[in-house]
């Protein structure tokens, strides 16, 4: 009797553990994956393998290249081979060379490194010559942006090779909630001897720009206003920011995106390239790109990432490592059924479309007016920083947006089947393949192309405003791209190139959460300390010397 | 005759005592040493391998393969890696041109430069020092005393076996897992409801003061289970005579753990604690695992700083050179010191065999 009682006892142990393991199994998969769903190969046609980082852009508009390519192309199957961690960065450069996939659109790869060891193809004829087989006479070099130009062409002995070519663009910083805005009043009206008025969807002010009827009315135009509108925020009981607690990017990227804003896409691109002239500091050549870390910009970064933590304008999970992105967009977006809501979240264009399955869950258990495309989110600009305590006045006056990553399309350089990859790249450039991408996403890709009308309508109201921004004549981007080869050869040492700091609180890389963790930490100590860190010595010695 | 034979004995008799101890000593030494002699003789005898010849073809073939496989796997991934690794420690890389030249010693010196000038390593080797002393000190002594406990199956020790056990059992990911969401979400909850507190306070892994201990702690509960089942082992080898013999002597549990069990398992400690010497380069407190490459720089390790070096979003082969190097120093440094260790261990500690 008792063995028996025992046995049971065992069973329904093992029984608990099997199902708490599948529990998580299950845990691991997201809303509208599909990839387990794996297509039948078609004897009767050759097969182009595509490895396809399935992160933010979903799957939808790959199967819609797929289908676009295979009628252009009867003859070739399109296998689509979706993951997320075998493509990201270290676990594809060990990967590819054993890899099936002829191609691969991947988030993050060091171009120059991958060409180097002999894993990506060259695809120069295919990026040069013009796309007349879709009616087009450009070329993909035509097309793409000037940055990104600099970027990928690869220049030796006079020759001027591809070896990859840019994914995607996603603009990085504070996405505030348009409907929240109008419905408690946090827009500028008119600021009158510092004194603001603030209203709600009319009478807004014109913004940075200048301009009504443009992305930024009434928004803050300096630091100091937005400062102003996160104490109004607080006031009502509105939590002014949430963010993913558990990526350290995702805060870098913010703030990198500020510090660009400040200094603009001239002074900010040194830090990539070291070569050139800044603005204040003079030129900047390997030999003395340390002097960088005394960009000013740098200091109204932290400026700002110091107020976010000491003013406590975040909420509490914003500083949680189980606060993933997914779960910030939930806390995010939940908020609004809440007394006291979330305003912004820090995020990347891709967000919305990334959280469609939140608002579809909102939807069904809450009400349909949370349902996907109908909230109204926007990107705030940075603000100006003038008149604020301890930066100087900033001397750049235009917009720089950022955005972050070396997102790529490579052809693996061992693939059989190339000459079908050459045409898949082609296509998945042309302004058919990017008009699908966008209209998909709401997320542009870095080339000149154009959305159709209806396309256009079909954006959500965060994706209009984000195509429209993006294709602005004054709008600056700036890629966080490197060729530059002490760089390179760097890599581990200049990782923190941005951020790393010897404070007086010893090495500290992540200003907010450093902000938080340390109350009695400045915002002088911190900005000290990236020149510390990054010391003529320490250049001398470990960056050129070894 | 008789009178000779007597003035032997009267000459032995008249030798001085010392002297002739002295030479009963020289004698039963030569005895002695003609006994190990012929013992090692013996023992070689019998430990000599026969050779091939003695075996059939099937036989040879059969030991061929088997043999085939561990013979490949070692000279590959031991002889092929660490003379690539020491190779590599004398070279740099060629970004552009995607090669590795000879550098001298330039790898070695970088380290020693990184120690002066990036205070993320000496904040790296402070961690590894409080690591090993935590584990030491004291996650080794629980060990000890909680194997004793299931051992001698005390009331509980059921229970202690499951919970020690189970992170043995499932998997390490999703053991990382349940207890990151236990302290970052269980525990503020918690904290909220007994300090009837309005806000939820830092979480354990995202508050400064915290996270180091929090790790330290997992590492710990998380380890337990492997270490006990070494050491229960251990303690289940002790002849049950030799505990009854201590009974009837009175002695008492605590007794009977001082003075029969830890003199017992002192062989399977000295291992555990040479073995853990290494682990002072190479423990990295799970931060990997619950925070990726991107740990808070408090709570580095050097083996965590090393792992990121290689694995991290950041590395290349440019990094390979420099890891390699570190690894040359870490041995040059382990080896003696793990050597040592062994050596005071086993000669000041009890010496015992059953």
């Amino acid at each position: 009797m008792k063995n028996l009682k025992k046995r049971q006892l065992t069973c329904l142990a093992i029984g608990f553990l099997v199902a708490s393991t599948s529990v998580f199994a299950a845990g691991c998969g997201f809303k509208g994956d599909n990839s387990g769903e794996q297509e039948k190969v078609d004897p009767n046609r050759k097969q182009l393998y595509v490895g396809y980082y399935n992160g933010g852009m979903g799957l939808d508009w790959m199967n819609q290249l797929k289908y676009g390519f295979e009628e252009k192309y009867p003859e070739y199957q399109v296998m689509i081979e979706p993951d997320k961690e075998k493509y990201s960065y270290t676990n594809l450069r060990s990967y590819m060379p054993d890899g099936k996939e002829d191609i691969y659109f991947t988030t993050s790869i060091q171009m120059m490194d991958y060409k180097t060891n002999g894993l990506i193809a060259d695809i120069t004829e295919a990026v040069t010559q013009p796309l007349t087989e879709f009616g087009e006479s450009v070329s993909i070099a035509d097309k793409m942006d000037s940055d990104s130009r600099n970027h990928y062409a690869v220049t030796e002995n006079g020759k001027t090779s591809y070896y990859a070519i840019p994914y995607f663009d996603a603009l990085y910083g504070y996405v505030y909630d348009v409907d929240l805005f109008e419905e408690r009043k946090l827009f500028i009206s008119s600021v009158e001897g510092g004194k603001i008025t603030w209203t709600g969807a009319e009478n807004k002010s014109v913004g940075r720009d200048g301009k009504a009827g443009t992305f930024d009315d009434g928004l803050p135009e300096t630091y100091e206003q937005m400062k102003s509108l996160f104490n109004r925020m607080q006031n009502m009981g509105i939590t002014p920011v949430t963010w993913a607690g558990a990526y350290t990017g995702y805060r870098e990227w913010f703030l990198d995106s500020i510090w660009a804003g400040y200094e603009g896409l001239s002074n900010f691109k040194l830090n990539y390239t070291f070569s050139g002239t800044d603005s204040s500091l003079g030129e900047i050549t390997n030999q003395n790109a340390y002097l960088l870390q005394q960009q000013s910009g740098k200091l109204a970064a932290l400026t700002l990432a110091h107020d976010l933590a000491s003013k406590n304008y975040a909420s509490t999970q914003a500083y949680s490592t189980i606060q993933t992105h997914s779960n910030a967009q939930t806390e995010f977006l939940m908020s609004r059924e809440k007394s006291s809501p979330i305003a912004m979240i820090i995020d990347g264009g891709w967000w919305e479309y990334e959280a469609r399955g939140i608002f579809g869950d909102m939807a069904v258990e809450i009400d349909q007016k949370y349902a996907y495309k109908t909230r109204r989110f926007g990107l705030m600009p940075v603000p100006k920083f003038v008149g604020t305590e301890g930066v100087p006045d900033q001397k750049y006056d235009g917009i720089t947006l950022y955005t972050p990553g070396s997102t790529a399309v490579v052809v693996n350089d061992r693939s059989t089947r190339k000459d079908i990859a050459m045409k898949f790249l082609r296509y998945s450039t042309s302004n058919e393949a990017l008009e699908i991408f966008t209209k998909n996403t709401g997320v542009s890709r870095p080339y000149d192309y154009t959305l159709s009308q209806e396309s256009y309508n079909n954006l959500t109201y965060f994706q209009k405003s984000m195509w429209d921004l993006y294709h602005r004549e004054d709008v600056e981007i700036v890629h966080a791209l490197t060729k530059n080869e002490l760089r390179m050869t760097h890599q581990n040492e200049l990782y923190t190139w941005s951020w790393g700091s010897e404070s007086k609180k010893g090495y500290v890389n992540d200003p907010i959460h450093t902000f938080k963790d340390y109350r009695d930490l400045t915002v002088e100590d911190y900005f000290s300390g990236l020149q510390k860190r990054y010391s003529e010595v320490y250049w001398k010695e470990m960056i050129l010397g070894a | 005759m008789k009178k000779e034979k007597k003035g032997f004995m009267q000459i032995l008799k008249s030798i001085p005592e010392n002297v002739s101890l002295a030479i009963r000593s020289f004698f039963s030494m030569i005895k002695d040493l003609f006994y190990d002699l012929s013992v090692w003789l013996h023992s070689k005898k019998k430990k000599k391998a026969r050779s091939m010849g003695h075996f059939k073809k099937s036989e040879r073939i059969f030991l061929f393969t088997l043999l085939l496989y561990p013979v490949i796997h070692v000279t590959i991934f031991y002889v092929g890696v660490n003379l690539n690794s020491i190779f590599l420690a004398f070279e740099k890389y060629d970004i552009n041109l995607g090669k590795y030249y000879f550098d001298g010693i330039s790898n070695f010196v970088k380290f020693f430069q990184a120690v002066k000038y990036e205070s993320v390593m000496k904040t790296a080797i402070k961690n590894s020092c409080i690591t090993y002393l935590f584990m030491q000190g004291i996650f080794f002594p629980l060990c000890v005393v909680f194997s004793f406990f299931i051992y001698k199956r005390l009331p509980g020790s059921g229970f202690f076996k499951i919970v020690l056990f189970l992170p043995q059992i499932i998997s390490s990911i999703v053991v990382t897992l349940m207890f990151k969401y236990f302290v970052e979400v269980g525990v503020p909850y918690l904290v909220k409801i007994l300090t009837h507190s309005e806000e939820l306070p830092m979480s354990l892994l995202s508050n400064v003061e915290t996270r180091y201990w929090t790790l330290l702690f997992y590492g710990m509960w998380a380890g337990f289970g492997g270490s006990i089942i070494l050491y229960t082992g251990a303690m289940s080898r002790i002849p049950d005579s030799i505990i009854e013999y201590g009974r009837l002597d009175g002695l008492s549990i605590w007794q009977e753990f001082w003075h029969i069990t830890l003199p017992l398992i002192y062989p399977t400690l000295v291992t555990m604690m040479v073995v853990s010497v290494s682990g002072f380069f190479t423990s990295q407190v799970s931060a990997y695992n619950f925070y990726g490459g991107n740990a808070p720089p408090n709570i580095n390790t050097l083996g965590y700083y090393f792992f990121v070096r290689v694995v991290g979003s950041a590395s290349s082969n440019a990094d390979y050179p420099y890891a390699s190097a570190m690894g040359l120093i870490f041995t040059a440094i382990a080896a003696p010191v793990t050597l040592t260790v062994k050596w005071l261990l086993e000669k000041y500690g009890p010496n015992t065999e059953f």
